[in-house]
């Protein structure tokens, strides 16, 4: 028995606009005091009119367009109609046949995932359940309704709980790089809800198990997990019961992250049930070309395109280049340090000679400090002298790790730092060579071991480095040691 | 939606489950004829023409009208709250949503 996992995801994002999608109350909604950014449009009071944010709208246009989407000509928004406490209108104003934007891709890993749609909508309030003197009841704060929520749709062509993981992080990316949204899933700015079955091939034939949609993610585990749970759920249930999928059997299953476990919810309602319609009081929305233009002209260099540019322009690795692009400050910092100019015959040691500090040493440092990598404290100067001084051995490159974080920490240039704690190596062959011959005529037992096992030199190094006070460069000290011991 | 303009005593409270409204077996003998009048009248819209006509969305030709992203006041948690039929620490209150 065969099976495949065919996953879609709906990713639902919240736009971090001033004001709400179809009024001007404060979209803000986290740890605000209830109820107290509303109007008669956001709480859906009888003749209220809705005018759609031109920022959203914008905002998911250019979405979509970072998504490799086509936008329509015509865009309208629909009243999508089901009753439930936390939305105020009786209607939620999404976008079904018209969405702003549809037929995109991404890259996840090797693999691609089609996009259908990326269409703008609005967000519910927040139930808060509550138990008292022993009743069950649900508190509903509306600052969250009319808030502006992109859903982007993916075609079910994820094939793994660690590719949806994946998919998820590179969205989160582009998302953030945008700036448009904090797409945040732990906070809620960034929702997913999967839609898992199988595709089961079984002695030349072929069974598709019934579609589950499951709600309530609200982790990167709990994506994770979630699918993994259902892909063994489905197979067993198909095992027991040979069920296959068919036009009424989709279900909406909860994810409860205490027990690891979906449980079924409810029977999903048929989107006839929703009996969408088109809002008669909003306008029809279009974009001219030249607008569409200006948009994709705002964009910004997305993961890809710099991942791509650190592998063949500064012949860096994959590792290095995707962890430089993961974050957008980090990258466009470690872009002001290495420019195509600098350094031209040497400009790929020198990348991969600042890759190197970024991604270990001032890595780690701002890992132990939670600081954001600060574009104030790096001084591409500093690099280049840094880069210069290892080049011309007068610093290690363990000395060069060590004096970047005092550099960034300080603002001083890290060759005076090495300079000060001793750390310039004497590359001078002059200098070496008087200090070996004194190493040489002193330690004549040594010699004599060389002349017997040259293996034993490691003594005469010390020797010399000690003599030095650590400045001497080990390799130089050995070659010009071998030399004078070898001319003997 | 079919042809035929009766609805049958399932639809009915399928349309009922989706308002959100419980009909008692009396109320369902008053609106079932009520509504299949009004499928019937949809009938008689039915049988006209509408080849090359373009669907009309709402009364007027206006297109792209937005606001600017700026917020303005809001009403006070108070004045939100005023016409609620239940209220609690600045909150709507409702039926409990969930079962525990």
């Amino acid at each position: 028995m065969k099976i495949t996992p065919i996953i879609g995801l709906e990713v639902h994002v919240e736009l971090k606009t001033k004001s709400k999608m179809f009024c001007n109350c404060s979209a803000e909604h986290f740890h605000v005091e209830p109820n107290t950014h509303t109007c008669p449009v956001c709480l859906g009071l009888p003749g209220a009119l809705p005018v759609p944010n031109i920022t959203a709208c914008e905002w998911c246009v250019k979405l979509g367009l970072a998504l490799g989407c086509t936008p329509n000509e015509t865009s309208f928004f629909e009243r999508k109609n089901y009753f439930y406490p936390d939305l105020a209108k009786g209607y939620q104003l999404t976008q079904y046949e018209k969405p702003f934007v549809i037929n995109g891709k991404v890259k996840v890993g090797d693999q691609e995932v089609r996009i259908n749609r990326a269409h703008m909508e609005e967000d519910t309030g927040k139930s808060v359940h509550i138990s008292e003197y022993g009743q069950d009841l649900t508190l509903i704060d509306y600052n969250r309704c009319g808030v502006p929520l992109v859903e982007i749709v993916s075609e079910p062509d994820i094939t793994s709980a660690t590719m949806a993981k994946d998919y998820l992080l590179k969205m989160q990316q582009i998302i953030r790089y945008l700036g448009i949204s904090d797409a945040d899933i732990e906070k809620g700015s960034m929702r997913c809800e999967p839609t898992v079955n199988l595709k089961i091939e079984d002695n030349g034939e072929v069974f598709y198990t019934p579609l589950a949609e499951i709600k309530n993610v609200a982790s990167l585990t709990g994506v994770q997990n979630a699918i993994e749970f259902e892909i063994k759920r489905q197979t067993e249930e198909f095992e027991k019961t040979r069920e296959v999928k068919n036009s009424k059997n989709k279900t909406t299953r909860g994810w409860n992250a205490e027990k690891a476990q979906t449980f079924l919810q409810r029977e999903k309602e048929g989107s006839a049930d929703y009996r969408y319609f088109p809002e008669p009081d909003i306008p029809h929305m279009e974009f001219t070309p030249a607008q569409i233009e200006e948009i994709r002209i705002s964009i910004p260099e997305l993961p890809d395109q710099k991942i791509e540019k650190y592998k063949s322009v500064y012949s860096l690795n994959d590792y290095d280049s995707s962890v430089i692009a993961t974050d957008q400050n980090f990258a466009d910092i470690y872009e002001t340090v290495v420019t195509p100019q600098n350094r031209n015959d040497k400009i790929k040691e020198f990348a991969k000679f600042v890759a190197n500090l970024f991604l270990g040493a001032i890595k780690t440092h701002l890992n132990e400090t939670g600081e954001e990598l600060n574009q104030s404290k790096i001084n591409p100067e500093y690099f280049l002298n840094l880069f210069d001084s290892v080049q011309k051995s007068e610093i290690s490159s363990s000395a060069a790790k060590q004096v970047i974080v005092e550099s960034y920490q300080t603002g001083t240039n890290p060759v005076e730092i090495a300079k000060d704690k001793g750390l310039i190596q004497v590359s001078d062959t002059g200098a070496l060579e008087k200090m070996a011959q004194e190493v040489i005529t002193a330690n004549p037992k040594a010699v004599e071991d060389y002349k017997k096992n040259p293996m034993s030199i490691g003594f005469l190094i010390g020797q010399l480095m000690r003599l030095s006070k650590g400045s001497a460069n080990p390799q130089m000290a050995k070659e010009i040691l071998e030399k004078i011991l070898n001319g003997n | 939606m079919s042809a035929s303009n009766k609805i049958t005593p399932e639809e009915l409270d399928h349309i009922a489950k989706l308002a959100r409204i419980d009909l008692t077996d009396d109320e369902k003998k008053t609106y079932l004829p009520q509504l299949e009048s009004v499928l019937e009248y949809l009938d008689i819209l039915n049988k006209a023409d509408t080849t090359n006509i373009k669907p009309t969305f709402r009364v007027n030709e206006q297109k792209n009208v937005f606001h600017q992203d700026e917020v303005k006041e809001s009403f006070s948690q108070k004045d939100a709250l005023s016409t609620a039929t239940k209220t609690k620490d600045g909150y709507f209150e409702v039926v409990a949503t969930i079962k525990k």
